[in-house]
């Protein structure tokens, strides 16, 4: 089963009523689309309420996927329209200032839920997070290490780097998982201790 | 009976896949229209037609200023075009010159809606999977005219942040007519700022004090009451303006016409006499150009379309006005 | 399961198996978080200046007003027999309209077409005119100021715009 197969399964599993289904869809995409949205949506803050919205919308626009193309193509496409209208609408709205200096209840509001998610201590945790993932990285044997990277970043199949490194396919995939598990061990302090902001 | 219900059913079927596919090539035309005008982004691009090559860099800043552009030819003397959103000012010979001035064109919508429909009308668009160009990955589009009166268009379109990766204009037998393709991108993050922006066409204009750019004059919209009876099926009018053009002194009409993908122009003027050499056919990559005098007046057609179609049109040029 | 789970996101499961890790994903929180772990731990080696903090929980809180969707099972997303089965059909109407456009085109436009392949250059004099042309041509949507390359092309010294009337080219 192809990884796009992956999430056919998962928005099939949605389409059925299953909500859970699309929190892993979320847990997925969610950093994909938020760098597509801030390639936009300038201001972090802006862009991450923009990137909730795009995964609010997807959902109520789920029913009408029919799996013609790929469930990120999809999502992609979501997110630009979504970003495109706010900023149309902010455009409109408040062409040179901020769009969060009103006195009005509702984006007051809306602005404090933002700040929230752009607070010093939430960055930090962000550094924190791409420093332990690099730290793990560089203390894994050399085998987990390649194996991890030819996936994650050259994007290579099981087979393709069982080639490359010269080894059976099973082996690939223990040394794959047993690289992630290394890196994610060391990450869970750090994401159960932020429980209240979840990662 | 079973039978005939059943066909019924596929082909209704058949035309909804089809519509879906068409419709999500036009999706990607949208957001790519819409990323190009909105993301930064800074890289060298290669134009290819005929046995020409040639390789330019260009930087991209949209920002609370507006967008830039900056265009600079890497081959060959040194050329450099400068957008600031509507405006655009050509830098050549050491001389700052502003060419276009479209005041009022507005920033969004970049492709219209009557586009769309128009382009859905005169194009069938297919996906045609996936390719990788300039180690981005691209969706690809192919876009084929219903007719022999137009080109096919093909384009690249980066998967992630919807930019034009890639797009080729195809001739008959879909030999390329041009090409444009970046051979290296880099999409958002630090751009170079050196390069383009405000700073920039500030400091350019700071060198050149003594040629100060000069400004197109004015563009008005008219009524000229030329008019052409063989433009292709579903091109329609989308603007008639009196301008002044470079090299003229005389105001010049031009007439723009669109099937959503190509434009045609009309331009009438004054023949002064002086450009009676000219008539005839000429192209560059997949524009073609057409000078015809007709009575005392001076016609040329422009477009992104094949040969036939430009001389078509300049033929059935006439006045119609009073 | 961790191991199942990392498989399944990199599309290595068979079709049964991946069925049974996605029950498990239903159903067991933890499995949950390894997922999220495993797919933070991807985008951080493939994206490091782009990592915000999760917005998993933030949008599980408004999906809670959603309503769970019921999508009846011939609209739903996995229909790729049905879509391969079609799309041969589907191409061979394509050709069916292409033959018929072809009929509709002029009889008198073919010979001309063959004839003029224009083999001449724009000349730099009537550059102005491509520039005044590309000002309104959607391809200038598309391709942005690539489109003026065209204009800043071949010979354009002399293609600055002048005073001057036509500096003639030799002929």
């Amino acid at each position: 089963m192809a990884e796009r197969d992956v999430d056919q399964q998962l928005v099939e599993r949605v389409q059925r009523g299953d909500k859970q289904a699309f929190d892993l869809l979320v847990s997925k995409y969610q950093r994909k689309l938020g760098r597509l949205i801030s390639r936009f949506v300038r201001d972090p803050a802006e862009a991450e309420d923009v990137t909730q919205d795009a995964f609010i919308k997807a959902y109520r626009a789920l029913p009408g996927f029919r799996g013609e193309s790929a469930f990120y193509t999809w999502l992609y496409r979501i997110g630009i329209n979504t970003a495109k209208n706010y900023l149309l609408a902010n455009k409109r709205r408040a062409p040179t200032s901020t769009p969060f200096d009103t006195d009005d209840a509702e984006s007051f509001e809306e602005a404090s839920l933002l700040r929230e998610v752009s607070t010093p201590e939430n960055e930090l945790m962000s550094k924190q997070v791409v420093d332990v993932v690099q730290a793990s990285l560089q203390q894994l044997p050399e085998d987990l290490r390649s194996a991890l990277t030819l996936r994650e970043i050259e994007g290579l199949s099981y087979e393709e780097i069982a080639s490359v490194m010269n080894c059976p396919v099973g082996t690939v995939r223990s040394r794959i998982f047993r690289a992630r598990e290394a890196v994610a061990e060391n990450l869970r302090p750090l994401l159960e201790t932020s429980k209240g902001k979840r990662w | 009976m079973k039978l005939r219900i059943a066909l019924c059913g596929a082909l209704l079927i058949v035309a909804n896949a089809y519509a879906e596919e068409r419709s999500s090539g036009l999706d990607w035309l949208e957001v790519a229209a819409f990323a190009g005008h909105q993301t930064d982004y800074s890289g060298v691009f290669v134009y290819q037609y005929g046995n020409h090559v040639e390789t330019s860099n260009i930087v991209h800043i949209n920002d609370a200023g507006g967008e830039y552009e900056k265009l600079e030819s890497l081959d060959g003397p040194k050329r450099e075009i400068i957008r600031h959103d509507g405006q655009v000012w050509s830098y050549i010979n050491h001389q700052m010159v502003q060419i276009d001035s479209q005041q009022g064109h507005s920033r969004f919508p970049f492709l219209l809606p009557e586009q769309l429909s128009a382009l859905n009308t005169n194009y069938q668009a297919k996906l045609l999977g996936q390719e990788r160009v300039a180690g981005y990955n691209a969706q690809v589009i192919l876009f084929q005219p219903k007719d022999n009166l137009r080109y096919t268009h093909k384009v690249w379109v980066h998967t992630d942040s919807g930019l034009l990766l890639k797009a080729s204009v195809l001739g008959d037998k879909n030999q390329v007519a041009e090409q444009y393709a970046f051979t290296q991108l880099q999409i958002g993050g630090k751009i170079d700022r050196s390069w383009g922006g405000r700073c920039d066409l500030v400091d350019v204009h700071g060198k050149d004090s003594s040629n100060p750019p000069k400004s197109v004059k004015g563009i008005t919209p008219t009524n000229s009451g030329w008019v052409a009876d063989m433009l292709p099926v579903g091109f329609k009018k989308t603007m008639e303006i009196l301008r002044s053009m470079h090299g003229k002194d005389a105001p010049v009409v031009q007439i723009v016409y669109s099937d959503g993908l190509s434009a045609i122009s009309i331009f009438v003027e004054p023949n002064d006499g002086d450009e009676d050499d000219v008539d005839g056919l000429s192209s560059r990559g997949a524009v073609n150009l057409y000078h015809k005098v007709l009575n005392q007046y001076l016609i040329t057609v422009v477009g992104e379309v094949p040969p036939h179609t430009v001389m078509q049109v300049v033929d059935s040029v006439r006045y119609n006005g009073k | 399961m961790k191991q199942e789970i990392s498989a399944l996101m990199d599309g290595e499961l068979f079709e049964d198996d991946a069925g049974k890790v996605l029950d498990q994903l239903k159903r067991d929180s933890t499995t949950r978080k390894n997922w999220a772990a495993y797919h933070l731990i991807g985008d951080v080696l493939r994206q490091p200046d782009h990592i915000h903090s999760d917005l998993s929980a933030k949008i599980r809180e408004r999906m809670r007003d959603e309503p769970a969707l019921l999508v009846p099972r011939s609209n739903m997303a996995n229909q790729k027999m049905r879509m391969f089965a079609l799309s041969a059909v589907a191409s061979l109407s394509a050709v069916g309209v292409v033959v018929w456009m072809s009929l509709q085109i002029s009889p008198e436009l073919a010979p001309q077409a063959a004839m003029h392949a224009a083999n001449t250059q724009i000349q730099p004099s009537s550059e102005n005119y491509l520039i005044a042309h590309e000002e309104f041509s959607p391809s200038t949507d598309m391709n942005g100021s690539a489109s003026y390359i065209r204009t800043v092309s071949y010979g354009s010294d002399e293609a600055a715009p002048k005073k001057t009337p036509s500096e003639k080219q030799a002929k």
